[in-house]
């Protein structure tokens, strides 16, 4: 009886201290993130269960350093953690890895404090080191395919400098920077990555592996337990172009107000589904959770919302990708040159441009007009008080009429100064919705007198002769960037590398064009964010008024979610955010599955 | 090729043959190598071209790109490469776009999936083929003829596209099969990464039929049509006649005297079988989400991931030359007529 009881004391012991196993598995750091209520607006969340997404592309690797695909990053963003992040939504600037910050000397120190506690997916600490790691050894080298590492880099008296980055304690990091440069902060937004793992493969602190072996390192035949992150979620499984699965990181540093560890999932499960068609009755058949979908999708799924358990939501304009049409001021053809360069003629054709019709007929009626280079979804540097061009065909005719086109011959098209019909072409690339909207437009200009000719070519040969500056006009769309600094000087400024209308701005900038350097430079020097608005609005009441590029409208961003789904969709904002065919989850570790 | 030699035993003939025919692949492939290599090149631009576009993406970036890819190379040395490390290393080169060795882009945890639905249709068609057009041929023009006739043009003329978003549209709004069962893919979403299992097995046969149907219905009727011809000419023959007069049973007559040698024909069809599989898988993996060889191939056209293209031409001349190959020795074998030198 004795021995009997022994037995059933150590049995239980061995059940306790199985059973506490799944409780030792979650660890919170002693400083966690507390996602607060303003975010976590779903009613009881529940933990557990498996989120279905799919995505048209899958990650390219899971290197975050030397990724440039968004379906790379889209994946890596739940596996890393970053010092801090500017927030999907808010456009705030939140703590992630570090806990607080400081910038002192104007915007030109930055001192980070990380949490204490933090541990890497596989269960070793994660400090300072790791961070001088990610960017001294990593994106400061030049061996490493970074491009992080133009961000951060400053042109001080012609020469290209970098910062200093310096470990002070065990969970202090400071960032020296050669002068103040207010956009290199979004740079420091990259994702930290273990020294401990990472060290042995990269060249300059091992030299038995070759040149450039990190650029290879990470990549998508790594047996998916190599990689070891810090974010909210860890990859469980990888099937080539078949999906992903990935699961609650046992160390993820989220919690939410009571202090229990997030994610509320379990896993998320990604199934890459490059047919929007398939994806859509895969959604509909309940295969899929939550579904970022198109214009042309939006009618189907919307005509069977009443019936079904599911609501399509319209998050509003888009972040990046905004359509333009560029009118080239370097035209070989003189006249046209002369034309195009004229302000007065990039306004009358930009009244030309009937923004409803497009809207309607080539989104759906699910598109914005936009009048300036920054989206209306940053909140934070839209400026809403443009100079808006709206359709008015009367005073397309009156402009060109104040120039002196005029149509002499009766033909119905007019006449530049050479007598010669005004004619030229515009370039897009075929098979895409910029070609509908170049049609309506050419079929506005005839009745103000103007002929276009729609011309579609392969995407690669619509970029090479913009590049090259061999075309009258293209239609282009253009990625936004968060911060307004990347897009602004790329494109705007008149060195930019894709300042594709005007290629001898670089030389020769004319009045607009060095008060748009200026402004640019000015945002740029400082760290005020009201300062930075200021400059801002002024450089986008410049391009506004200016019309070097005909901003056209911006797609609405628009997806479809199952109800059972909590903490996606129940604000106007979009939770779930498609850039280019990848599926983005920046807050994925608050949804949560309803029982 | 097909002249009558005597002398030496049949067999041996073959094999020398067929040593003769796998020869003559290499420099086959090697000019398809060349040519499809040379088309890839013709196409403007390059990988790195749509990133030019990205002002998030500096010049610098893409400029170190370029160098790590050998995009800066002349094309001859680019293909002189790629071909080199093929001969020696059985490397196919390395694709840009997935950062891994083309071979596991194209084939890794894909060649299975290619070959599984490929002869999977491949029976369904020509088992399905054969029997209706040995009906046709011997209930020539009843209902059930034209009828048969009527269904195997349908799915000649209806595009696989068309019917592989069809079947989805059924299965998963009209009679809406759930979750559980799923539509498209290999599995339905809460079987995707788990064990194998019984019920793993019957739901990957369950995403397995709509491919089989779109696919195959598309090639039916060809089976249909040839078999049902080729067995009306043979009927017709005096040696069926005779087989007839000597009063063998009617069933007995056709199975084993007619459709014997009606069927010859459609053997030397088998071989070519391969190209139309191969071109409808593509429509039909997109459409159904199966992840084939095809796809990984089509993905790395439309992105110029050159050598993972290239390698994808490569491989499927490959397969029609075996497919080629395969037929001439299953005639051979069926016919005693046909000799080989």
């Amino acid at each position: 009886m004795r021995s009997f009881s022994s037995i059933r004391i150590a049995f239980s012991l061995i059940l306790a201290l199985l059973l506490s196993v799944p409780l030792l598995a979650g660890e919170l750091p002693q400083t966690p993130k507390v996602v607060d209520d303003r975010l976590n607006f779903g009613q009881n969340p529940q933990f557990g269960g498996t989120f279905v997404v799919s995505t048209t592309t899958g990650p390219e690797g899971f290197n975050p350093v030397i990724a440039t695909s968004t379906s790379t990053i889209a994946i890596t963003d739940l596996i890393f953690g970053r010092l801090f992040e500017v927030h999907p939504i808010t456009l705030e600037q939140e703590p992630e890895l570090a806990k607080s910050w400081k910038a002192s000397e104007g915007g030109k120190v930055y001192t980070f404090y990380l949490r204490e506690g933090l541990k890497w997916s596989d269960g070793q600490p994660l400090t300072a080191e790791d961070v001088v790691f990610t960017f001294k050894d990593l994106h400061f080298n030049p061996d490493v395919e970074s491009d992080t590492r133009s961000q951060l880099q400053l042109k001080v008296d012609g020469e290209k400098k970098l910062p200093q980055v310096k470990k002070v304690d065990k969970y202090t990091v400071q960032f020296t920077f050669p002068k103040v440069f207010a956009p290199a902060l979004e740079g420091l937004t990259t994702p930290i990555l273990p020294k401990h793992v990472l060290k042995d493969q990269v060249h300059k602190l091992n030299p038995e592996v070759s040149q450039g072996n990190f650029n290879e390192t990470w990549s998508l035949d790594t047996n998916v337990d190599e990689i070891v992150g810090c974010g909210p979620f860890t990859i469980k499984e990888f099937a080539s172009g078949r999906y992903i699965i990935l699961e609650k990181n046992p160390y993820s540093f989220f919690a939410n107000e009571q202090g229990e560890q997030l994610p509320y999932l379990d896993k998320i499960k990604v199934l890459f589904v490059e047919n929007e068609q398939a994806s859509v009755t895969k959604f509909l058949n309940g295969g899929i959770d939550a579904l970022s979908i198109s214009a042309k999708n939006y009618p189907t799924l919307k005509k069977r919302e009443p019936k079904e358990n599911f609501r399509v939501y319209r998050a509003g304009p888009g972040f990046g990708t905004s359509h333009n049409f560029g009118f080239n001021q370097d035209v070989k053809d003189e006249d046209l040159k002369k034309l195009f360069r004229n302000v007065k003629f990039r306004r009358a054709v930009a009244y030309a441009f009937d923004e409803g019709t497009v809207v309607e007929n080539v989104f759906n009626d699910l598109a914005q007009p936009q009048w300036g280079p920054i989206s209306a979804a940053n909140t934070l540097y839209h400026n809403p008080n443009l100079k808006k061009y709206s359709f008015d065909l009367d005073r397309a005719r009156e402009l060109l009429d104040e120039i002196g086109l005029t149509d002499e011959d009766g033909d119905g098209i007019r006449e530049t100064s050479e007598g010669e019909d005004l004619a030229f072409t515009a370039i897009t690339n075929a098979g895409s919705d910029r070609i509908d909207m170049a049609n309506i437009f050419a079929n506005d200009l005839e009745k103000i007198g103007i002929k276009m000719t729609v011309k579609g070519l392969e995407f690669n040969t619509v970029i090479n002769r913009m590049l090259e500056g061999e075309f009258e006009v293209a239609v282009m769309s253009l990625v936004g960037s968060r911060d307004p600094h990347g897009t602004g000087t790329n494109v705007f400024g008149s060195d930019g590398g894709f300042h594709y209308w005007h290629w001898s701005a670089k030389d020769n900038p004319n009045e607009a064009e060095k008060k748009i350097d200026e402004l640019l430079s000015k945002a740029a020097s400082t760290v005020e964010l009201e300062e930075r608005q200021k400059y801002y609005d002024e450089y986008q009441r410049i391009l506004s008024e200016q019309v070097p590029l005909l901003f056209t409208v911006q797609p609405e961003v628009l997806y479809a979610v199952w109800n059972y789904v909590g903490n996606v969709g129940e604000t106007p904002s979009p939770y779930l955010l498609e850039r280019r065919g990848s599926l983005f989850l920046p807050l994925a570790h608050l949804i949560y599955l309803k029982k | 090729m097909r002249g009558g030699r005597i002398s030496s035993p049949p067999h041996r003939n073959m094999l020398t043959y067929i040593t003769r025919r796998i020869l003559y692949f290499v420099p086959l492939l090697l000019i398809v190598s060349i040519i499809s290599f040379g088309i890839l090149q013709l196409r403007p631009g390059n990988f790195l071209t749509k990133y030019r576009v990205d002002p998030r993406i500096s010049e610098d970036t893409i400029k170190q790109m370029a160098e790590r890819y050998g995009l800066n190379e002349p094309p001859y040395v680019q293909y002189w490469k790629w071909l080199q490390g093929i001969v020696t290393e059985l490397d196919f080169g390395y694709s840009f776009e997935t950062q891994q060795p083309v071979f596991n882009v194209l084939f890794k945890g894909r060649v299975i999936w290619t070959l599984v639905v490929m002869s999977s249709t491949l029976l369904f068609s020509w088992t399905i083929g054969i029997l209706i057009g040995i009906y046709s041929a011997t209930h020539q023009y009843s209902l059930a003829d034209h009828l048969f006739t009527l269904f195997g043009f349908l799915g000649l003329s209806i595009p696989n596209f068309f019917l592989a978003l069809l079947l989805l549209y059924l299965l998963s709004v009209v009679i809406n099969v759930g979750p559980s069962l799923g539509v498209g893919g290999l599995f339905s979403s809460n079987y995707v990464g788990e064990p194998w299992s019984w019920g793993k097995f019957l739901n990957f046969l369950w995403h397995l039929w709509p491919a089989i149907v779109v696919m195959g219905t598309a090639r039916m009727a060809t089976v249909i049509r040839q078999m049902r011809g080729n067995l009306l000419d043979i009927l017709g023959e005096q040696y069926v006649q005779t087989a007839r007069s000597k009063g063998l049973s009617e069933i007995r007559v056709v199975l084993k005297h007619a459709v014997r040698n009606a069927i010859n024909p459609l053997i030397t069809m088998l071989g070519f079988e391969l190209p139309y599989l191969i071109g409808g898988a593509l429509i039909t993996a997109i459409v159904l989400n199966l992840p084939t060889v095809e796809r990984a191939f089509y993905g790395a056209l439309l992105s110029q991931d050159i050598y993972v293209a290239a390698s994808g031409l490569l491989f499927f001349s490959f397969l029609l030359l075996v497919g080629n190959l395969i037929a001439d020795i299953l005639l051979a074998t069926v016919d005693p007529r046909i000799r080989y030198d």
